[in-house]
């Protein structure tokens, strides 16, 4: 485990003793059709599902690649694997809206995928608003003003999500 | 609940052996009795009283499982096959693994379907 790796709950992915367990309940019980139901887990209640300490910056994702927990990310609709992820997150924005948001969206998403809470402001998720602006507006694309407009400012509430600040 | 499908393919009554149980073909686009379902590692399980909580925080979703759905879900290690998991928990559920294998195959489906599940990389 590289070190400075979020600390992340090992006793939900070791099963087999609450298998075993739970197999006897299933004597008791007997067999009954499986059923999953998706839930809807109001935003305050990820907190007592998650093992998220802290958010993590884009900095800290670009330079420990060994800590990721997912072998890819989609991002604005197109999925990259590690690598080029970390090629996007060293490319230096130079102005284009699409990588500063893209930078910021990439940060967050892997702090999702660690557990933390998703980003939720007045019910929309960050997240989900950065992926529909830049699979519009693709990496690379140079968007022009009030797109560029919206796309820094969803970065830098990204950003502040990332770092741990408030960011409604 | 027993797939349409899985019915025309695995027989009503039949063999105790889990080798027969795998010689059943796969069905095609879906899983079959050979399937290796493995849980993703990202995804968190919390206990309930009768069951499972399940989180994917990839996709931000929760799903609550049933006991047998949790029994399902325990035994998607990457080791068993989905025929393996039938005859598995045929021996506590009153069951044979044949009358338990359509509702084992539909569950890992379904787990599929939503992300919690993969293939065994190595099958």
């Amino acid at each position: 485990m590289v070190s400075g790796r979020p600390e992340q709950s090992n006793e939900s992915l070791s099963p087999e003793g609450k298998g075993i367990s739970r197999r006897a309940l299933l004597q008791k019980t007997g067999w009954a059709v499986p059923v999953i139901v998706a839930l809807t887990i109001p935003q305050d209640a990820y907190a007592s599902v998650s093992p998220c300490r802290n958010t993590l910056s884009q900095g800290y994702w670009k330079n420990h690649p060994n800590s990721w927990p997912v072998d890819g990310l989609t991002i604005g609709g197109v999925p990259y694997d590690i690598d080029q992820l970390i090629e996007i997150l060293k490319t230096p924005p130079k102005g284009d809206a699409t990588y500063i948001l893209a930078h910021q969206l990439i940060a967050a998403k892997l702090n999702v995928a660690i557990g933390c809470p998703p980003p939720i402001v007045n019910g929309t998720n960050l997240i989900e608003k950065a992926d529909e602006l830049l699979r519009e507006y693709p990496l690379g694309s140079r968007p022009s003003k009030n797109v560029k407009t919206a796309m820094t400012t969803l970065a830098e509430k990204l950003d502040d999500y990332n770092n741990g600040k408030p960011y409604n | 609940m027993v797939a349409p499908s899985a019915q025309k393919h695995w027989p009503k009554k039949a063999p105790t052996q889990n080798s027969m149980l795998n010689s059943i073909p796969d069905e095609a686009g879906g899983v079959g009795p050979s399937f290796k379902p493995r849980r993703r590692s990202t995804v968190r399980q919390h206990e309930l009283p009768d069951g499972l909580l399940i989180f994917n925080p990839q996709s931000l979703k929760a799903f609550a499982l049933n006991a047998s759905a949790s029994a399902v879900w325990d035994l998607c290690d990457g080791n068993h096959t989905i025929a393996d998991i039938a005859l598995e928990l045929s021996q506590c559920a009153g069951r044979t693994p044949e009358e338990l294998l359509p509702d084992v195959a539909t569950a890992v489906q379904k787990l599929l379907e939503l992300g919690l599940v993969e293939q065994d990389a190595l099958h």
